[in-house]
């Protein structure tokens, strides 16, 4: 049933459509800026280095922003050729700035420009030509110059050819000796010799039992060995699996390797679908699952698929949704009581037909990938949840991503599962008004065997600054309270009942000035009056800023010292919305941001702090300039590890925040710090890792002065000295001193 | 260059001198001198550091700092109030400023009373502006 309200929006926004054609109709193209020969150029270059973020359509992907249509025009068309030279130059690839030579920039420009409507001529873009983008381009690509462009193989070089060929398959043929197929009751009580999932245990504690590695002995902790991942554009964030002396783990552009977690030989690899653009970008791929004889692994084009735990051959390949309308995942499955629950991201995209809308968590069959149900994160008009869009048709409801695993109470046989914002980030942008959009921003308690919700909370409704609360839900029970918590981009730590929803307290972590609290006891925030009021093309302040606060790096909880070790980071932006069109393709996050410090923070970027549950207060807090890029993993022995941009990877005490020993790696350390035991050997396992999103751009815009080598993916496996090994050593330096 | 380097600790010394003088009788504040709002188009322009301290002693409030790391000479340094803690506000009174790349950051001025509970307030923040980067260059945020 269509309301006056959405016939009203409907109408309104076929008039904004129609003036805007209008407009462009009116508009003489000056086709004396570029050459045909500089687009050609330009296009296999965007091919080869811009279409991994921004994608083969120029539509945008996550903090990628639009090049194409009202996205970019409403921000370019004031703006010159010159400054699209400049922007390229100058920020272009990320973190590599500066190594696009100067005619392959201009091709660049020359294609952008080509594929918003304008028309080339004789006379070849130059640097110092300061054309008004206005003038050239209307926003309106040629008849099927986009479809041409997504279509079209990428540049035969080396590196194109890696990100975006074809699924090869396996590509190192082996077998796991003596597998041991993974059970629900392996799932419910993890062996603390494994590592059977994201964060440890369905419970997210991020903890490991493990006590070889103690505060006494971690001083000796050294390498045992270092296996070089695949490097490329994509985020390297992975969390390796560990099951029976085996490592499983995630590389970038949708590789999986087997390694034999003692001496890090390879046992097979396969790349299960295509990597690069082809393969849906340059998203993070953060973790597998395993259960009874298959690994799954969600793609970066949003496939589901079984890998045969032994071998790693290709078992089936389910399609979660279609990557072509922006759909991809960044975080894997969990599986629960035989169900492979999986998440959805790329959501952000306005897709016209009723059966390509939604963004979804779905159910699998682990057995042949068949779904068994589906729910739908951004409430449908006429559902339940569905009047909370200000009555915007289905289309124009986008975002509420579920980008990160959920975690699982096999008790109460609830999944707790984080969704993201509304897209496209601000308000303004998406028509929406302020209106709640559920189930954004919100935890969801579902109910596994079915999809059902048993309950919600919604920590901001109607979110505007891209501050995510999509991150993990850890279960504790404090007293005879079963808990949940979770903390967002805004640095707010939110205690939950798993069991009702119901709110029970609220810690600020961090500086923050986006809210005020509307009802303390209700957990009820109010955003600060001017971001409820802005419009599209004003900046709007905001501490924290997108890199949070929190992010998609967990926190852990040590059921010794009853505390939550949480990463977090302090820096502050400024956003502006994007005008957006509301029509098929368009959405997108359509924000720019510029980052500042934060202040009071002294320029200490990376913080990690620690909580207590009953009492939220702060026990104990470690600040640095870098930014923390990697979970906190604790054990009971005491010790929290956890890895930075500065290349250091640390243990702290978990009762103080002592630095107890550090190890400086390859390049910036990012992912998931676990910690497994083979043959009475503990072992503790962290990834180095270029790539991402906000945790990545933010320092490079307000900590340029931390250095990191441009290259570098790999896993780094810790271990302490064997007693042989040690007397080896002290006898062949004894001899050498003789 | 090394005349004006020697010229530049000698007036850092001197108001140092000065501060640690006003400090043993007013409350002390002080700031961490960094860019200001930047995307990855302004870094080869916005660039720098520094940091300041500033003593109120009444409604007077005196500040002394350094910065350097300029990629253009300052031309102007002002003291600003925003809203909150964070959000950029406009100048209320100016400072003195070494036109250099590098240099010190000073002044003298009476606030009014509301000044002085935005001061308090952790609102107030002092920016300095570059050739380069006329609207802003580097600014701190004035803080117990």
């Amino acid at each position: 049933m269509i309301t006056t309200r959405a016939r009203l929006f409907v109408i309104t926004s076929a008039a904004i459509a129609l003036g805007a054609v209008s407009a462009r109709a009116q508009q003489t193209p000056r086709p004396d800026s570029f050459t045909a020969e500089q687009a050609t150029a330009g296009r296999a270059n965007y091919m080869a280095m811009c279409a991994p973020c921004h994608m083969p359509d120029l539509k945008g992907s996550n903090e990628a922003l639009p090049l194409s249509g009202l996205g970019f025009t409403s921000v370019w068309r004031s703006r010159t050729t010159r400054d699209l030279f400049e922007r390229i130059s100058t920020s272009m690839p990320p973190g590599k700035a500066g190594l696009i030579p100067e005619q392959d920039v201009l091709s660049l420009v020359a294609f952008i420009l080509q594929s918003n409507g304008a028309r080339p001529g004789a006379k070849p873009l130059t640097a110092t030509a300061a054309i008004p983008i206005g003038e050239l381009a209307s926003g309106e690509a040629p008849a099927g110059a986009q479809q041409a462009a997504s279509d079209e193989t990428p540049a035969p070089n080396a590196r194109a050819a890696r990100a975006s060929g074809p699924p090869a398959g396996i590509t190192v043929s082996g077998e796991v000796k003596d597998y041991v197929p993974v059970t629900d009751e392996m799932l419910h009580r993890p062996d603390p010799n494994d590592w059977l999932m994201i964060r440890g245990n369905y419970q997210a504690w991020n903890h490991s039992s493990l006590t070889q590695v103690t505060k006494d002995n971690v001083r000796d902790l050294r390498l045992a060995w270092v296996w070089s991942m695949h490097d490329g554009t994509a985020a390297n964030e992975p969390s390796p699996l560990v099951h029976n002396g085996i490592i499983y783990l995630p590389n970038i552009d949708n590789i999986v390797q087997a390694l034999d977690a003692r001496t890090g030989d390879l046992i097979w690899e396969t790349r299960v679908r295509p990597g690069g653009s082809q393969g849906g970008g340059t998203g993070a791929m953060r973790n597998l699952a395993i259960y009874q004889d298959k690994v799954f692994v969600a793609s970066t084009d949003a496939h589901l698929i079984a890998l045969n735990a032994r071998t790693g051959d290709t078992v089936w390949d389910s399609v979660i949704a279609d990557t072509t309308k922006g759909y991809g995942n960044s975080s894997g499955p969990v599986v629960i009581n035989g169900k492979i629950l999986q998440g959805l991201g790329g959501c952000d995209r306005y897709k016209a037909k009723d059966s390509e809308q939604g963004c979804f968590i779905t159910a699998f069959d682990p057995a042949n990938g068949k779904v068994l149900w589906r729910f739908n994160t951004e409430a449908r008009s006429g559902e339940q949840g569905g009047d909370t869009w200000g009555n915007v048709p289905n289309m124009l409801r986008a975002g509420a991503e579920t980008w990160i695993t959920g975690s699982y109470d096999p008790e109460l046989d609830l999944t707790y599962w984080g969704v993201a914002q509304a897209k496209p980030w601000v308000q303004a942008s998406r028509g929406t008004g302020s209106a709640a959009a559920l189930y954004s921003s919100a935890t969801l308690a579902l109910r596994p065997k079915d999809g059902t919700v048993a309950w919600y909370f919604q920590h901001v409704p109607g979110e505007s600054l891209d501050l995510d609360e999509v991150y993990e839900r850890v279960l504790v029970d404090v007293g005879d309270r079963k808990v949940a918590f979770t903390i967002g981009k805004a640095g707010i730590l939110w205690k939950l009942d798993r069991k009702t929803g119901e709110f029970l307290d609220a810690k600020e972590t961090i500086f923050q000035n986006v809210f005020t609290w509307l009802d303390r006891k209700k957990g009820l925030l109010a955003y600060r009056p001017d971001i409820i009021a802005s419009k599209t093309s004003q900046w709007i302040p905001s501490c924290p800023s997108t890199e949070g606060g929190h992010n998609w790096q967990a926190m852990t909880y040590d059921p010794g010292s009853k505390v939550l070790i949480i990463p977090l980071s302090q820096s502050c932006m400024e956003m502006s919305g994007r005008k957006v069109e509301f029509v098929e393709g368009s959405g997108g996050t359509s924000g720019d941001r510029r980052f500042y410090e934060m202040p009071g923070s002294d320029g200490n970027v990376g913080k990690v702090a620690a909580f207590d549950v009953k009492t939220m207060k702060e026990v104990w807090t470690h600040n640095q300039r870098p930014a923390f890029l990697t979970s906190v993993l604790s054990t009971s022995s005491g010790l929290a590890f956890v890895g930075d941009l500065d290349r250091y990877f640390r243990a702290l005490d978990v009762n103080t925040g002592e630095v107890l020993w550090q190890a400086r790696l390859g390049t910036s350390v990012q992912g998931f710090p676990v910690s497994f035991s083979v043959g009475g050997k503990q072992y503790v396992a962290v990834t180095t890792g270029l790539g991402g999103g906000s945790p990545r751009n933010v320092p490079r815009m307000i900590e340029p002065d931390v250095h990191h080598p441009q290259s570098g993916n790999a896993l780094y496996v810790f271990a302490l000295p064997d007693k042989n090994t040690s007397k080896t050593s002290t006898i062949s330096r004894n001899l050498a001193n003789h | 260059m090394k005349r004006y380097g020697f010229l530049n600790a000698l007036v850092v010394v001197i108001m140092l001198a000065g501060y640690s003088a006003l400090a043993q009788n007013g409350q002390s504040f002080k700031a961490r001198l960094s860019t200001v709002p930047v995307d990855a188009t302004m870094l080869p322009t916005v660039t720098g550091s520094g940091s300041l301290k500033a003593v109120l002693a009444g409604t007077k409030l005196t500040i002394s700092g350094s910065f350097e790391g300029l990629r253009s000479p300052a031309i102007h340094a002002s003291i600003h109030i925003g809203p909150q803690r964070g959000i950029r506000g406009p100048a209320v009174h100016d400072l003195e400023v070494t036109k250099q790349k590098a240099g010190t950051v000073s002044g003298s001025v009476d606030l009014a009373a509301s000044e002085v509970e935005d001061l308090k307030n952790g609102r107030l923040y002092v920016q300095i502006d570059s050739e380069r980067a006329p609207e802003g260059n580097l600014w701190g945020w004035v803080l117990h």
